[in-house]
């Protein structure tokens, strides 16, 4: 499946939008991998393409040229059905609007993606609780997204993630909506995730101060990412 | 639980559209149970009647919706047969009756008293006797407010009713009998029948007799097993009002249609980006399409519970409005119009869950 631990590669992506007055690039060049074991961080203002990158990343958006290379496979060489099967069962994400369904609680927000699975572990309930006992939610367990704080949502937000067991994890901008403190507890909270599952992180933020949590620091700016990696 | 909630969420909504199918519902019911009524009671008549050939005047095949006259002493000829046990000449002549102080149209049935072709069940009171007995149908005893006892009037005549008959309410008007001497007497044409009924000795010799008439009167009259009497009339019931009824009930259908995929659309709107919340997470189409689903079942069967349980209520209404409308129905009819209104949400569905496939993932991101 992935090469050396290698879980995602781009090879020279550009991404450019065309609107009916002008085209431009969102993206331009990229070359990045990412590997198992690590938390990733790609630092960028807002507007400089991070959103774009992390969904072409998961093969949402089709880059205008270059290769994406998803757990060793070109994302062109999966079916939609595949990739729709990769991302319920080895990608997990974060947003920053926390990305929750308000009518349900937040046991049934977690429990929602065991739904996408074809064969569904049959300890499913106790999963459900320990995922959300390893963010420190569980006593929320019935409480709707609307009655958390924000911390506590990117929590919930986070144990979905890695309720299936997740190998990739991309967090876009997940601690943007909640307070500095919070946001670092957010982070080390993915980094014990990396530890216990092996996990691959990618957390695009426009936040410096996360910079030292991170193993590798790419800075993503009008489109071209520079960095250590 | 997703499902009950997106309904819940809108409680006003869930309940008008579950009202609005239920009455689609009722309507389909009630329409299938009209059809049983009229079904019944047109029929009833001829099905009780214990007859092996039924003859008419010549080119007639039913009495539902045809007019056959013939000369009742041809009754005589035709019993001299010996292979006959009886025939019996009946008369069927629509009029008008005074009933309290209503005027009333009935199909006044003249029939000689004990012999066949009388009414095919008597709930209450006696048969006839005399010329100024009559018996009426029992919703029309109900719809005029007369019983055993009471009177009513044809031309100058008073009549006393001796009986009250079931299986005689033909949904637009009612069989009312009379002897076939009275009925003969206020026509004014008293060698007139519209019928015979003729009763084998032995069921075998049913085609024989059958020959031995036609040879007799050739073209001039028109002879049926009791069978086949039967489907003709039924045939000619069906092709009176079957159309309209298949029009009403395809409405029905329509309506429900049209009500659950509007609420259905409105919903997937509301949900749009629950919706596209569950793409981005890994959410296989069928997935999606079984929440659709599962929401038109939902309300479809909250509806039919609804509408079946409001039904019987509402033909007791509307037995006490209008007594000569009978809409029985059955567990058949409930379970046909079970499937019906399930296949019919399963297509409604269908068109909603062909919107979520447009939803694009990334919508979130707006």
């Amino acid at each position: 499946m992935s090469n050396n631990g290698q879980i995602v590669r781009l090879d020279d992506i550009t991404k450019i939008y065309t609107t009916r007055t002008e085209s431009y690039s969102a993206v331009k060049d990229i070359n990045f991998k990412a590997e198992r074991g690590k938390l990733i961080l790609i630092l960028g203002p807002s507007g400089s393409g991070k959103t774009t990158l992390l969904t072409i990343m998961a093969g949402f958006l089709k880059p205008s040229t270059g290769e994406v290379h998803l757990f060793g496979k070109n994302v062109n060489d999966y079916s939609p059905r595949e990739l729709q099967r990769l991302r319920a069962e080895k990608i997990g994400f974060v947003f920053q609007t926390f990305l929750l369904i308000d009518s349900l609680s937040v046991y049934e927000n977690i429990a929602l993606v065991n739904n996408f699975l074809i064969n569904k572990p049959r300890n499913s309930k106790e999963r459900i609780f320990a995922a959300m006992e390893r963010v420190g939610i569980a006593h929320l367990s019935k409480k709707r997204p609307a009655e958390l704080s924000h911390g506590e949502r990117q929590r919930v937000a986070i144990a979905r993630a890695f309720m299936n067991s997740a190998e990739l994890l991309i967090a876009d901008e997940p601690t943007a909506s909640i307070e500095a403190e919070q946001g670092e507890t957010i982070i080390s909270l993915l980094h014990n995730c990396i530890t216990e599952s092996n996990a691959c992180v990618i957390v695009a933020s426009h936040d410096q101060r996360l910079k030292h949590l991170a193993d590798r620091c790419y800075i993503l700016e009008n489109g071209m990412l520079n960095g250590n990696g | 639980m997703y499902v009950l909630r997106i309904l819940i969420a809108k409680p006003l909504r869930f309940v008008l559209t579950v009202t609005g199918i239920s009455l689609c519902v009722i309507l389909i019911l009630f329409i299938l149970g009209v059809y049983n009524g009229v079904a019944e009671g047109s029929i009833e008549y001829i099905k009780k009647t214990p007859a092996d050939i039924w003859v008419l005047q010549g080119y007639n095949t039913n009495i539902i919706r045809g007019t056959s006259i013939l000369p009742a002493y041809y009754v005589d000829v035709i019993s001299r047969d010996s292979l006959i046990e009886s025939a019996t000449p009946v008369l069927l002549f629509l009029t008008n009756v005074i009933a309290g102080n209503d005027s009333a149209t009935v199909l006044l049935t003249g029939y000689v008293p004990g012999a066949a072709g009388g009414p095919p069940a008597i709930i209450e009171g006696r048969e006839i006797r005399e010329d100024n007995d009559i018996i009426l149908d029992k919703s029309f005893g109900v719809k005029h407010r007369i019983g055993i006892g009471g009177t009513i009037f044809i031309k100058d005549d008073t009549l006393n009713v001796v009986g009250l008959s079931s299986g005689t309410n033909a949904f637009v008007t009612q069989y009312a009998f009379v002897t076939l001497k009275y009925l003969q007497s206020i026509i004014e044409l008293p060698g007139l029948a519209s019928l015979f009924i003729i009763k084998a000795k032995d069921e075998r010799s049913i085609p024989s007799i059958m020959s031995a008439i036609t040879k007799r009167f050739g073209r001039n009259l028109s002879l049926f097993t009791h069978r086949k009497f039967l489907l003709n009339n039924i045939r000619e019931m069906e092709s009176g009002i079957l159309p309209l009824f298949f029009a009403i009930t395809v409405i029905g259908g329509i309506v429900l249609a049209i009500i659950l995929s509007l609420i259905l659309s409105v919903n997937i709107l509301e949900k749009r980006r629950d919706f596209a919340v569950m793409k981005i997470l890994g959410s296989p189409q069928w997935f999606l399409d079984k929440l659709i689903i599962a929401q038109a079942l939902t309300i479809t069967l909250a509806a039919l519970l609804l509408g079946v349980a409001a039904y019987f209520p509402l033909l007791i209404c509307i037995k006490y409005v209008s007594p000569e409308v009978t809409a029985p129905i059955g567990f058949w009819h409930i379970f046909v119009v079970t499937l019906v209104t399930i296949v019919i949400s399963l297509l409604s569905s269908l068109l909603a869950c062909k919107k979520t496939r447009s939803i694009y993932p990334l919508e979130v991101f707006q």
